[in-house]
Formats: C-alpha cells, structure tokens, sequence
C-alpha cells in the first residue's frame, strides 16, 4: 500500500513537472489512435456491408444436360467438397422457363414462340455466409467451371471483384494505420521517458544514492505510460464517436443509410483498442527505463 | 571505551586497495574496524583517500581488493536489492552536498525517507525538526539552488540523518560552516550518534574531533597513517599512534576474500605470522581493530629489535 502510495504520488509529480512533453505525447497517441480507429471502424462497417450482400449471393452454374438424380448426387459431393455451402438448388429447364416468365411479367407474351425448354440446366449454389466469402468465391467459381458439363458460372463477378478489392484495400490501410499506432506509440512514449529521465538524471541517480528500489525508480515511469494510453486512446475514440455521430446526424434517412446500418465500436472492441494503446505506451517505457536507468 | 567483545563491527575493512586509471593510488591496504555506536573522524589532507574510503562504503564505488563489511553485510557479494536495503539505511552528507536545486529545502530532505516508504505525516514532522535543529526553518520552501553553500551543506546533513540511519557517513560535513553552526551540527551528529547511530566523519577540521573517546583515522595518499582516539584535548592516544604506514607492514600474502574472512574470524595467525595480531594476542589492548594491529604489530616488531 505504502509502494503504491509513493508510486503514485511519484507518478503524478512527474506528470506535473514534465506536463509539455507528456502533452504532446498525448496528442500524438490520440491522432495515432483516431487514425487507426477510424479506417477499422470503416472496415468493419464494410465487412459488415458485405456480409448483408452476402444475403443475396449465389453462384449459378448453367449445365449442358439436365442431371439425372446420380449426377445430381455426384455434382452435390464435389460441390462441398471444395467448400461449405448454405444449400444448393438444382434448376431443370422448364423450372427456369416459368422462372423466367415470371420476372417477364406483362411481357410474357414475348416467350409464345419459344419453345419451354429453351433455357439450360442450373445448378444454384448459396455459398456459407462468412468475412472472406468474397474473396473465396472467386477461387468457388474457378472450380466449378472446371467441372464436367458446365457450360458457364455467373456470380456478379464484377460488383464482388470491386468490392473485394475495396476490402483488400481496407483492409492494408488498416494495418498500416495500426503499423503507424504501434510506432508512433512506443516510439513517441519512449522518446518522453527518455527526456523526462534526462532531465531528471541528477534526480534518478539521487535516488539510487540514497537507496531507491529499481520499482520504486522505473514504475512511476510505467504508470505514467499507461496512463498515457488510457487517456490517449479514450480521447482518440471520443473524438472518433463524435466524428461517427456527426456523420449519422447528417447523412440519417438518405439513400446510403437505407442500404447499410453504420455501427459504432462494440464495447468490447473499445476495450480492447484502449488495452492496446495502455499496452504499447507501457512497453515503450518499460523499455527506455531498462535501456536508460540499466534496471 | 567500547571494547570489541561489547560492540559488533558497524564497518570493517581488511586490506583495501583502489587504484584508478592510469596508476593513481587511491587507497593502498586500508584494514580498519569501526564498532556499532562508534564515532570515528577521517582526516587527512585533500586528495589523500577520505572521500573514495566513504564512496566504497556506500557502495558507490567497489575497491580493486581488499574485503568490505558494513552492518554485518559483505559489500560485494550482495545483490542490487540488498545494496539498496543497505544504501536505506545509512546516512550520507557528501562534501558537493548532491542536492536537487530546482527542488524546495523540505523536498530535498524528504527524499531519503520517501524511498523508504515513510507516511507523509512523518516526513513533514522530521523535516521541521531537522530544519530547526538546523536553525533553517525559514527556507523550508526556498529551492536549493538558491541557498548560500552553508545551507546546502546543512540541508545535505539534514538529509542523511532524516531517515535515522545505523550509519552516518559525512564528508567534510562543516566545510562551509562558521564556528556556531559547526558546532550545532556537530551536536546533532553526537544527539544520533547517543540514538544508536555509527559515525563516520571525513574532515580535515581539527576543531570537531576534540570529542573524547572518538577514533580517529588519519590517511596520507591512501595509505593509513594513524590509528588513534582523541583525548580531551582532542589529540590521539600516544599507545596507538605511529607515523609508520600501516599498510607498508600489513600482510602482504592475504589476497582472497576467504583468507581476509578467516583473518577477520582470528584464526588465521599461523597462516599470517606476526604481521597481523589478533585481539586475544595483546590482551587489554582487546578495544582496538584490525586496522591498529597492523602499526601495533608493526609497532611491537621495531620494540622488539625485528
């Protein structure tokens, strides 16, 4: 009790007496932060996005020849086989004509002529909902049109291409801005510490003189980086929560917001984005304290 | 008189060397034994060795050979936690005073006793007594730096005695001071030193080792020249002075720790011939150390025709 005690109150005096550069360590760890938060509160929400897409996504494998039961069988085990689908829909001729009538609507008269079985055999696949179906279905595709009899595999290649490659780069800037708080974090926190210690040498070797425990030297200096991460990461996040709540005031009830719920940070998310920036900012001291006091 | 049956060695050094860098001979075989409760003056002129002796002593530097025990503790066998144990528990007035100046008086003096955990009640009560003992309670919130040289030097004792240490080490501690303050300095010294606490005082300061019974060690470039108690009068006994360096007649075959260890333990006279006498060898001489045996042997040896 007694430790914590005089580690606190350790903590706090150098807090105060070396409160500029432990401010501009705090702005850096919050703009570092609120970077990172930001692109992975975008990609969430995208994957997200994607995920409700994936509601309606099914690839279509059109046949030569309608399957007979055996074949259906043998197309069902090579099916998932390759990979986990939700279910998969076996399409005759004449299933797809009445289909096809049916979205004609008012123009069905236009199929008169025609005779029913005009249109070829289907096999619909509704691949397993997960966060990398789409870039899993590429490779799906790719393996049933290598299978006997099928004549072409339609997915909507193009939107889920362009999507996928919009989640790619998501998904780069991403670790990118996480590569930026890990450095700027541990780099800016380390750098603090060391000035706070250099310009408290004749303090710190004082304090060896008259019998200070490496603890009692090198925690305050730790605390300090935590408390740095705390508060660095609570305002980052605060700022992002009120970037996010503006953004919602001013596009609610357009055409966007219709389509897609934007979230915010789950809880646990917040916790562990602020566990991380603690954790950075605690180990960027712990190692200049070990580098510097030689502890 | 403290003999050694009544006293537990507070400091005991067998054999000391230290040369630095290239070949300046700090200290050269310093043996010397100080008793709990002792009060023991260094003098010597500048430069002769009183300041490295006090530096091992606190652990700050480590000698090139010899065997070190404070408080009943091995120097160089302990490890980082236990020197800072230690270091908590002896007092330390440096002659550059090694205070903080950008911080107030009373933080100064709070820095040995908040390191060893002390409640803040505690702290602000021993400061104000200390800093009126020391006639310095109006700078209490003055900063350091802003103090006259005889201030500092009082803040610095101040400091070292705060944390009520089993020792007390002091260099040079009047070196600044006028007559009056030297003097209530040197009652606080002795106001501890009756609570318990062992003095070691580095000085070349005639006037403050007048106090009777004290020991007092005189060193000339590193070697230990005098090994005495001061009378009355503040001069060394006649039975223990000699102006033949100790360390010149001390034994030159003890060179490990253990040899020096079993030589302290009293059994290693046959291994040592006459060059170091026991206590139980000279019979009521029984209060004197290691360190006085060497120029009593040395002593005896000359009176004997050796």
């Amino acid at each position: 009790m007694k430790f914590l005690f005089a580690v606190l109150s350790q903590t706090w005096r150098n807090i105060i007496e070396t409160w500029r550069s432990q401010l501009l360590s705090l702005v850096t760890i919050t703009l570092s932060v609120l970077i990172f938060a930001f692109f992975y509160l975008v990609y969430m929400n995208a994957l997200h996005a994607g995920d409700l897409l994936n509601n309606d996504l099914r690839l279509i494998v059109y046949l030569e020849e309608q399957p007979d039961h055996s074949l259906q069988e043998e197309y069902r085990h090579k099916i998932e086989k390759f990979d986990q689908v939700e279910r998969i829909e076996f399409v005759s001729r004449l299933e797809a004509y009445d289909r096809f009538k049916e979205q004609l609507n008012e123009n069905e008269d236009v199929l008169q002529e025609i005779p029913h079985d005009f249109l070829p055999p289907s096999i619909e696949i509704f691949p397993k909902r997960s966060l990398d179906t789409l870039s899993r279905i590429k490779l799906f595709s790719e393996y049933l049109q290598s299978l006997p009899g099928v004549l072409k595999v339609q997915y909507g290649r193009e939107w889920v291409e362009r999507f996928y490659s919009f989640i790619q780069l998501l998904r780069i800037i991403v670790l990118l801005s996480g590569a930026l708080l890990i450095l700027t974090t541990t780099f800016m926190m380390g750098h603090s510490i060391r000035l706070t210690m250099l310009t408290r040498k004749k303090e710190l070797e004082l304090l060896r003189l008259v019998g200070a425990s490496d603890n009692y030297i090198r925690f305050p200096f730790f605390l300090e980086g935590a408390i740095l991460g705390v508060l660095g990461a609570g305002t980052g996040l605060g700022a992002l929560y009120l970037l996010f709540s503006w953004i919602q005031l001013r596009f609610s009830g357009q055409a966007m917001q219709g389509m897609f719920t934007f979230n915010f940070f789950s809880g646990t998310s917040v916790g562990m984005i602020i566990l991380l920036a603690v954790l950075l900012c605690a180990g960027g001291s712990f190692t200049s304290t070990r580098k510097i006091l030689n502890l | 008189m403290m003999t050694e049956e009544d006293g537990q060695a507070m400091i005991e050094l067998i054999r000391v060397s230290k040369v630095y860098p290239p070949d300046i001979q700090a200290l050269a075989d310093i043996s010397l034994r100080i008793n709990k409760g002792e009060i023991c003056y260094l003098t010597g002129m500048s430069g002769a060795g009183k300041t490295t002796l006090l530096r091992m002593l606190c652990g700050i530097d480590t000698p090139d050979r010899g065997y070190i025990e404070v408080a009943g503790k091995e120097l160089n066998k302990l490890t980082g936690a236990q020197m800072q144990e230690l270091r908590r528990s002896i007092g330390v007035a440096y002659q550059d005073f090694k205070l903080l100046p950008d911080k107030t008086v009373a933080q100064n003096i709070a820095f040995s006793m908040e390191v060893a955990y002390r409640s803040r009640s505690f702290i602000r009560q021993r400061t104000g007594k200390l800093l009126s003992l020391l006639r310095l309670s109006d700078k209490v919130n003055t900063r350091a730096g802003k103090l006259s040289r005889g201030e500092q030097q009082r803040v610095s004792i101040a400091r070292a005695v705060a944390n009520d240490p089993v020792l007390l080490l002091a260099d040079e501690p009047t070196g600044n001071l006028d007559t009056e303050t030297t003097e209530l300095v040197m009652d606080l010294f002795h106001h501890y030193n009756e609570k318990g606490t062992t003095l070691l005082i580095a000085t070349h300061d005639h006037s403050i080792y007048n106090y009777p019974g004290s020991k007092v060690v005189t060193i000339e470039q590193g070697r230990m020249l005098v090994a005495g108690e001061s009378n009355d009068f503040g001069e060394s006994t006649e039975s223990t002075k000699s102006t033949v360096p100790i360390a010149s007649t001390a034994a030159t075959g003890v060179t490990d720790t253990a040899t020096l260890k079993a030589a302290k333990s009293g059994h290693q006279e046959d291994k040592l011939g006459d060059q170091i006498i026991m206590n139980r060898d000279l019979g009521d001489l029984g209060d004197i150390d290691l360190g006085e045996l060497g120029v009593l042997g040395d002593v005896r040896r000359k009176g004997a025709g050796v």
